[in-house]
């Protein structure tokens, strides 16, 4: 049997072992479907940001400028809650987005002279920020009709009604009349992008990188079982009894990932942008996770102290790389404490596959940052490793 | 065929060094085996037999000295070589997650078996070793002595040149050990060279062709059980059973003119003397003196253990071990 595929075979009995593991099949199957279920019922199965309206009934004006909301049904899943108390309350929870309050007589009072107030209610995150920017700009073409009819009925050119319909002609032809709105730093984090992908994908990274953290125990329990250091009496080279090991870890990361990747997006829509670009970008972090694993495996002396250990770099790795929180609310420190990151280069490349749906060259750099990672520290691992069983 | 391999050895160990910081484990080891030849390396716990048997599989680097297997040299990273080596290593090393069938395929696929040949000797091998019957049970479920016995049916699946076995009856039952040493003997017939560790004396005498007596790192004395009893010359050795402080008992017995060697094994106190039938007054006295009461004497033909006390002085087991 040649080295590659006593690989094979290490790799094959690590995943039997980890899958006949009950409570490792809690940790790579159960645990993830309840987070992605949770996160499904939670963000109402949409990927989009679910943003609240109340309007008045029979205002063709404010029905104008729901019509301009719902336009593009990619940005925005519209809702129409009852009254601006359970609006509220809805934001407040987070069952919503944010929400816009459309003023009641909100038609009339643009005929007036007095300026209308549309209310933009969200939390003060960044979140709701970034969603504000295209209802202002909606908000805004509906201003720069306004004031177009404004200018037109002020100077006598008829019926108020008269002037809108000459205004809504006119517009598209012409130029500078329509309020540009430019986001400043950066684009909004949830443009073409919803909560729920966002969370299906920080999620994805934090338990797949976990997962792989359980393998350091099993590594470790492999090493006191006495049986690394029997395959090293046979003639298997110490090369590949840690090629097989790691990539026993990396098949059950990648098992986990693809479970995750089919249930997020089966069964609530969520997109995961070019499946060869993110299928790559997962295999290069899921490496990353492996070879932690085999490095921690490979520094403890037992199990217990392997599993804190992993957990602990799991979590740790996981908030500081940008899964618990988006780095757009993190002082810029944490920022860029986050670069140094795996988990960072991977949030920000699979994001870019859904925002801008780029391929495998538009995040190139991510997935060769996330390979020198894993080239590494699988060194080092190996190293140790080597070091734990030859002595 | 006997002729052939016992003019070239199937191993050949040279001057073995082995030191690990202060404590030097093994100090110029040098033996060889033929084939079908059973060598028992005999000595007590600490001894160095399990660093000598380590280097000479290649897992452990050596300090000093060589391994021939076939005229092969042997070293943690000659892969090729370690085909012709089965190693039972002294602590089970079986995965208690797998069946004796998933570890005994694991194995043999890394020894370089594969398809019918490796499925049909995994079937003899579970026959062999006992565990046809519970082949696709978890080992976690096995006896203490099933799993000795998987961990040894592992080393034996290529049919290996040279089988390493250190220790394999260690906290076995008195029933599976009788198995096991069975099986043993039956391999040695097979032609395959044997190398057997152990500190029990009977199991060296029982399956060994030649013992090499193994203390603090260095081999004191190699023979056949004859050779090596006539070490002694024509002394004798006493048992004494008895009760009380045996290791006072030992020193006091010492003291005694004509005394060669005393120690405290197995409850019993193991005297060497020149002539017993000239020395046993003074030494129930002495003994007596010492505070411990003798329930009985014998005088009995040497063995191996006799053996290990003329040459070092001690015995090959602790009080009570
Ligand atoms: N890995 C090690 N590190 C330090 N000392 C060791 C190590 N392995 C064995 N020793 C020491 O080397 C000596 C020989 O040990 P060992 O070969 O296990 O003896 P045996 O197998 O005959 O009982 C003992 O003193 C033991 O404490
Ligand atoms: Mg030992």
């Amino acid at each position: 049997m040649s080295g590659a595929l006593k690989v094979l075979e290490i790799a094959r009995i690590n995943l039997l072992r980890q899958l006949r593991d009950r409570s490792s099949a809690f940790f790579v199957f159960v645990l993830p479907t309840i987070i992605v279920v949770a996160l499904g019922l939670q963000f109402g199965g949409s990927s989009r940001a679910r943003v609240g309206i109340v309007a008045p009934a029979g205002d063709a004006a404010a029905a104008a400028l729901v019509a301009l909301l719902e336009e593009d049904p990619a940005r925005f899943d519209i809702r129409r809650p009852a009254d601006v108390a359970t609006l509220r309350a809805q934001v407040e929870r987070g069952q919503l987005e944010a929400g816009v309050v459309i003023p009641s007589g909100y038609g009339a009072a643009l005929g007036g002279e007095r300026t209308v107030e549309v209310e933009f209610l969200g939390t003060m995150d960044a979140l709701s920020q970034g969603i504000r920017a295209p209802i202002e700009a909606a908000v805004a073409h509906q201003a720069a009709i306004v004031t177009a009819a404004r200018v037109a009925a002020g100077s006598g050119a008829g019926t108020w009604d008269a002037a809108v319909a000459v205004a809504e002609a006119a517009l598209p032809s012409i130029p500078g009349i329509r309020v540009p709105v430019t986001r400043v730093g950066g684009e909004g984090l949830f443009a073409n992008f919803g909560m729920f992908t966002f969370g299906a994908q920080t999620q994805l990274l934090l338990f797949v990188f976990l997962t792989s953290m359980t393998g350091a125990g099993q590594l470790v329990l492999t090493k006191t079982l006495g049986v690394s250091r029997r395959m090293l009496s046979t003639p298997t080279a110490v090369r590949t009894i840690v090629l097989g090991e790691t990539l026993g870890r990396l098949a059950v990361a990648l098992l986990q990932a693809a479970y995750i990747v089919a249930v997020s997006s089966l069964v609530f829509g969520v997109a995961w942008g070019d499946p060869l670009a993110a299928g790559a970008i997962i295999l290069a972090f899921s490496l990353v996770g492996a070879a932690v694993a085999m490095l921690i495996g490979a520094l403890s002396s037992n199990a217990e102290q392997a599993s804190s250990l992993g957990v602990f770099a799991g979590l740790a790795l996981g908030a500081l790389g940008g899964c618990m929180i988006p780095f757009e609310i993190m002082p810029q420190v944490m920022q860029d404490v986050a670069r140094l990151i795996p988990h960072s280069w991977a949030i920000l490349g699979l994001r870019s596959l859904v925002q801008h749906g780029g391929g495998i060259e538009s995040v190139a750099s991510n997935i060769a940052v996330l390979a020198g990672f894993a080239a590494v520290i699988l060194s080092l691992a190996a190293w140790r490793f080597r070091g734990s069983i030859v002595r | 065929m006997v002729a052939a391999s016992s003019a070239v050895p199937v191993l050949q160990v040279r001057d073995l060094r082995k030191r690990f910081g202060a404590v030097e484990a093994v100090r110029g080891v040098t033996f060889s085996i033929a084939a079908g030849e059973t060598y028992g390396l005999l000595g007590p716990n600490g001894a160095g037999k399990t660093t000598t048997i380590s280097m000479i599989c290649g897992l452990r680097s050596r300090d000093g000295g060589e391994v021939l297997l076939d005229g092969q040299p042997v070293d943690v990273g000659a892969v090729g070589v370690k085909a012709g080596i089965g190693f039972v290593p002294q602590e089970l090393a079986i995965y208690p997650d797998l069946t004796a069938r998933e570890n005994l395929v694991f194995f043999g696929r890394l020894y370089g078996m594969g398809g019918a040949e490796l499925r049909s000797r995994v079937g003899e091998v579970l026959e062999l070793i006992g565990l046809t019957d519970r082949a696709n049970d978890r080992t976690a479920t096995y006896s203490g002595g099933m799993q000795r016995r998987l961990n040894i049916g592992i080393g034996l699946l290529h049919r290996p040149r040279l089988l390493l076995l250190d220790e394999p009856t260690v906290g076995v039952d008195p029933q599976s050990r009788n198995a096991i040493l069975e099986s043993i003997d039956a391999l040695g017939e097979g032609g395959m060279a044997i190398l057997y560790t152990t500190h029990y004396m009977e199991e060296a005498e029982r399956l060994c062709d030649r013992v090499g007596i193994i203390d603090q790192g260095q081999i004191r004395a190699e023979g056949t059980r004859r050779e090596l009893v006539a070490l002694i010359g024509r002394q004798d050795q006493v048992r004494l059973t008895a009760g009380g402080d045996l290791v006072a008992a030992a020193a006091a017995a010492r003291a005694v003119p004509g005394i060669v060697g005393a120690a405290v094994q197995d409850g019993c106190l193991e005297v060497l003397a020149v002539n017993a039938r000239e020395v046993l007054p003074r030494l129930l006295e002495a003994v007596h003196r010492a505070g411990v009461l003798v329930k009985g004497v014998d005088v009995v033909e040497p063995d191996l253990e006799a053996v290990f006390l003329h040459l070092t002085g001690k015995a090959l087991r602790d009080a009570g071990g």
